[in-house]
C-alpha cells in the first residue's frame, strides 16, 4: 500500500515536470489573450477548465503556471539546498564554538512561524519572482544546515573518513569527494519533502498580492483573482488552480517519504 | 533540591538558551528595517533632490546620524517601553492597533488548534492500535491531503461547498454580524463576551463564523499531528515498561491510561508548540479569506501599503509569542518528565 503510493506519488512528479517542460506547447490558447472565449463561461468541450473574467483560457493559464510555479520552489529548494549544504558540512566538520552557535540558530530559527519572515522579506526585496525566489529559499535554509550539520557531524569520526584524511586528502577533497556524496541521499530527501512546502510558500505570497504580480499565470494569483467571482458561482476560477496546487505538494510530499522510506527503513 | 526548585533551574536554562535567539531576531528586524526602500528623510525633505543642509537637519532630528550600533541601542530601548512606532496607514500607535486586533487572532488560532487536537489525538490512538491497516493508510492519506492544501485554497472550498452550496456557514466577513454589531468589548474574545453580554444568540452567531477559518487551519495541523501521536504511542507500546505492565496483569485500558499516555504525551507536546507556531503564521493567509481583523490581515495591509513600523511590530509581536509557547510548552514536558531536569 505504501509503496503503490509512493510509486503514483513519483508518476506524479514525472507528469508535473513534463507539464512544466512541455505544458505551454499544450496549452491550446494564449494565456494572455483576453477574448479567447466568452468571459467568465463554465468548463466546455472548448476550455476544458472555463474562462475568465476577461475571457482568458483557464486551462492555458493553468499550464503555463505550472512551469513557473515549479521553476520558482525548485530554484528556492536548490539555492537553500547548496548554500545549507555547504555551511552544514564546513560546520559540523570543523566544530567548535562556531558549529554549536550554527546548530542552536539553525534549531530556533527553524521553530520560528517562518511565513512571518518570508513576509517581511518579501517586504525589503519587492515584489517580483525573484523576490520569492530568494524568501522561500532564506526561510527553507535552516532546515538544510541542520541535516548537513547533523550528518556531517555523525560522520567525523567514522573509520571512512579518518583513512580518506591519513591518506593526504585535504579538507576540500574530504568533503566534495568524501562526505557530501555519503549525504547527498538525505538532502534528496528533504529537497523533496522541501519542494512542497517551498510551493505552498511561493503560492502564498503570491495569493496576498505580494509575490508575482497580474496578469502573469500563477496558481496563487489566479486563486486570489477567482475567489472574486465565488460569490457569484463562478467556481471553476478558484477550484482548478487550487486542485493543481494541492495535487502538486502532495505528489511532491508523497514522493518525499516515499524516499525516504526506501533510503532509510528504520523510520 | 526540591522539586519545584528543580523545576524552576530548569525553566531559568531554557530562558537563558532562548535570550541569545531572541537577540538574533530582534538586530534582524531592526537590520531588515533599514534595508527596506523608501528613506524617511526623502520622505520628510522639502524637495525631493534635497538640500543637503535641510536632509542632514531633519536625519538629526531622526536619530539617523548617529552610529547604526548606537540607533539600535535607541531602538531596543523604546521597544522596552513597548513603543513600536506609529502606523502610516491608521494613525494609531503600533502597539494599540496590534493589541486591538490580536484577541480575534488568538480565538481563531486556539479554536483550530483545540479542534485539530480533537480530532488528531483520537485518530492517532485508533492508528498506533491497528498500524498498518488499511484505516492506518487511509487516515495517513487523508492528512497528507489535507496538508497539502494551502490554507487560502481549503479556506475558499470549504466556503464555497458550506455557504455557497449549502448555506449552512454564515457568510465569510468577519467575527460579528454586520447589522447587529460587536458585542461591548471586555476580554475582545467574541465568544467570551457576547456571553459576559449576555447575549446567547450573538454568541451563536459568532461561534458560527468561527466555524470554517477554525477548521480550515485545523485542516492544516491535523497530519503531523496525527503523526506524531500515532509514533510516540507506537514507541511507548513497544516499550519494557508496558511489557511489564501486562505481566503484572493490568487490562490495556489500565495500561494506557496509568503509563501510555503520559508517556507519549512529552514528544507531542514539543511538536503542538512548534505547529502552534506555524499556524500563527499560516492565519495571515487564513485571516484574509474570511476577512477577519486579527493581526495577520493588518500585517497584510500594511505590507501593501509599504507601512513598515506595523511589520515590524507584526514580525515582533510573532516573535515573542513564540518564545512565549516555546516556554510554556518546555515547562509542561518539564513537569510530565521529570528526566529532562537538570540534577
Amino acid at each position: 500500500m505504501r509503496v503503490r503510493l509512493g510509486r503514483a506519488a513519483g508518476a506524479g512528479v514525472a507528469l508535473l515536470v513534463l507539464l512544466a517542460l512541455f505544458g505551454p506547447l499544450l496549452a491550446p490558447f494564449d494565456p494572455l489573450a483576453s477574448g479567447a472565449g466568452p468571459a467568465l463561461a463554465p468548463p466546455s468541450a472548448r476550455h476544458w477548465a472555463g474562462t475568465d473574467q476577461i475571457g482568458r483560457d483557464v486551462l492555458s493559464r493553468l499550464l503555463h503556471a505550472a512551469r513557473l510555479d515549479l521553476a520558482l520552489a525548485l530554484g528556492a529548494v536548490v539555492l537553500a539546498g547548496g548554500v545549507g549544504a555547504a555551511l552544514g558540512t564546513a560546520s559540523g566538520l570543523l566544530g567548535g564554538w562556531p558549529d554549536r552557535v550554527l546548530g542552536r540558530l539553525a534549531e530556533v530559527a527553524m521553530a520560528f512561524p517562518l511565513f512571518v519572515l518570508a513576509l517581511a522579506l518579501v517586504a525589503v526585496l519587492g515584489a517580483d519572482g525573484r523576490a520569492i525566489l530568494l524568501a522561500t529559499a532564506a526561510i527553507n535554509l535552516p532546515v538544510f544546515i541542520r541535516l548537513a550539520r547533523a550528518e556531517t557531524a555523525a560522520r567525523r569520526e567514522a573509520g571512512w573518513v579518518e583513512a580518506a584524511r591519513l591518506a593526504g586528502n585535504g579538507p576540500w577533497r574530504l568533503v566534495t569527494r568524501f562526505l557530501l556524496p555519503d549525504i547527498a541521499p538525505l538532502l534528496a530527501v528533504q529537497a523533496s519533502v522541501t519542494l512542497g512546502w517551498a510551493l505552498l510558500n511561493a503560492a502564498g505570497l503570491s495569493f496576498l498580492g505580494l509575490g508575482v504580480q497580474p496578469p502573469t499565470p500563477e496558481w496563487g494569483i489566479m486563486v486570489a483573482e477567482g475567489a472574486r467571482y465565488l460569490a457569484a458561482g463562478k467556481w471553476w476560477l478558484t477550484v482548478f488552480p487550487g486542485l493543481a496546487l494541492g495535487l502538486a505538494v502532495l505528489c511532491f510530499t508523497l514522493a518525499g517519504d516515499a524516499l525516504r522510506d526506501a533510503l532509510d527503513p528504520r523510520a | 533540591m526540591g522539586p519545584a526548585a528543580r523545576l524552576l533551574a530548569g525553566l531559568a536554562l531554557r530562558l537563558a538558551t532562548a535570550l541569545p535567539a531572541v537577540f538574533c531576531l530582534l538586530a534582524l528586524t531592526f537590520v531588515l528595517m533599514r534595508l527596506l526602500p523608501g528613506d524617511p528623510v526623502s520622505l520628510m525633505a522639502s524637495n525631493p533632490g534635497g538640500d543637503a543642509a535641510e536632509r542632514a537637519a531633519l536625519a538629526a532630528r531622526l536619530g539617523l546620524d548617529a552610529p547604526l550600533a548606537e540607533q539600535f541601542g535607541g531602538w531596543l530601548a523604546a521597544l522596552a517601553r513597548g513603543d513600536l512606532g506609529r502606523s502610516v496607514v491608521t494613525g494609531q500607535p503600533v502597539a494599540a492597533d496590534l493589541a486591538a486586533r490580536l484577541p480575534a487572532s488568538l480565538e481563531l488560532t486556539l479554536c483550530g488548534f483545540g479542534l485539530a487536537l480533537a480530532a488528531a489525538l483520537p485518530c492517532g490512538l485508533w492508528a498506533a492500535r491497528h498500524p498498518g491497516s488499511a484505516g492506518d493508510h487511509a487516515l495517513r492519506l487523508l492528512g497528507a491531503c489535507g496538508a497539502a492544501l494551502p490554507g487560502f485554497v481549503s479556506g475558499l472550498m470549504l466556503v464555497l461547498v458550506f455557504y455557497h452550496g449549502l448555506g449552512w456557514a454564515p457568510d465569510p466577513t468577519g467575527r460579528f454580524d454586520l447589522f447587529a454589531g460587536p458585542p461591548p468589548r471586555v476580554t475582545g474574545f467574541a465568544l467570551i463576551d457576547t456571553l459576559l453580554a449576555g447575549d446567547t444568540a450573538a454568541f451563536r452567531d459568532a461561534a458560527a463564523r468561527l466555524v470554517l477559518p477554525s477548521l480550515t487551519l485545523a485542516l492544516f495541523v491535523f497530519a503531523p499531528l496525527m503523526r506524531v501521536t500515532r509514533g510516540a504511542l507506537l514507541a511507548v507500546f513497544a516499550s519494557d515498561y508496558m511489557l511489564n505492565a501486562r505481566a503484572l496483569g493490568l487490562t490495556r485500558r489500565q495500561r494506557l491510561l496509568t503509563w501510555g499516555l503520559g508517556n507519549a504525551a512529552v514528544p507531542v507536546l514539543m511538536v503542538s508548540a512548534t505547529l502552534f507556531g506555524a499556524l500563527l503564521g499560516a492565519s495571515v493567509l487564513v485571516e484574509t479569506v474570511f476577512t477577519w481583523p486579527g493581526v495577520g490581515r493588518y500585517a497584510v495591509e500594511a505590507l501593501q501599503a509599504g507601512d513598515y513600523a506595523a511589520v515590524q511590530g507584526f514580525v515582533l509581536l510573532m516573535a515573542g509569542l513564540f518564545v512565549l509557547i516555546t516556554l510554556v510548552a518546555d515547562l509542561a514536558a518539564l513537569a510530565l518528565d521529570a528526566r529532562m531536569l537538570p540534577a
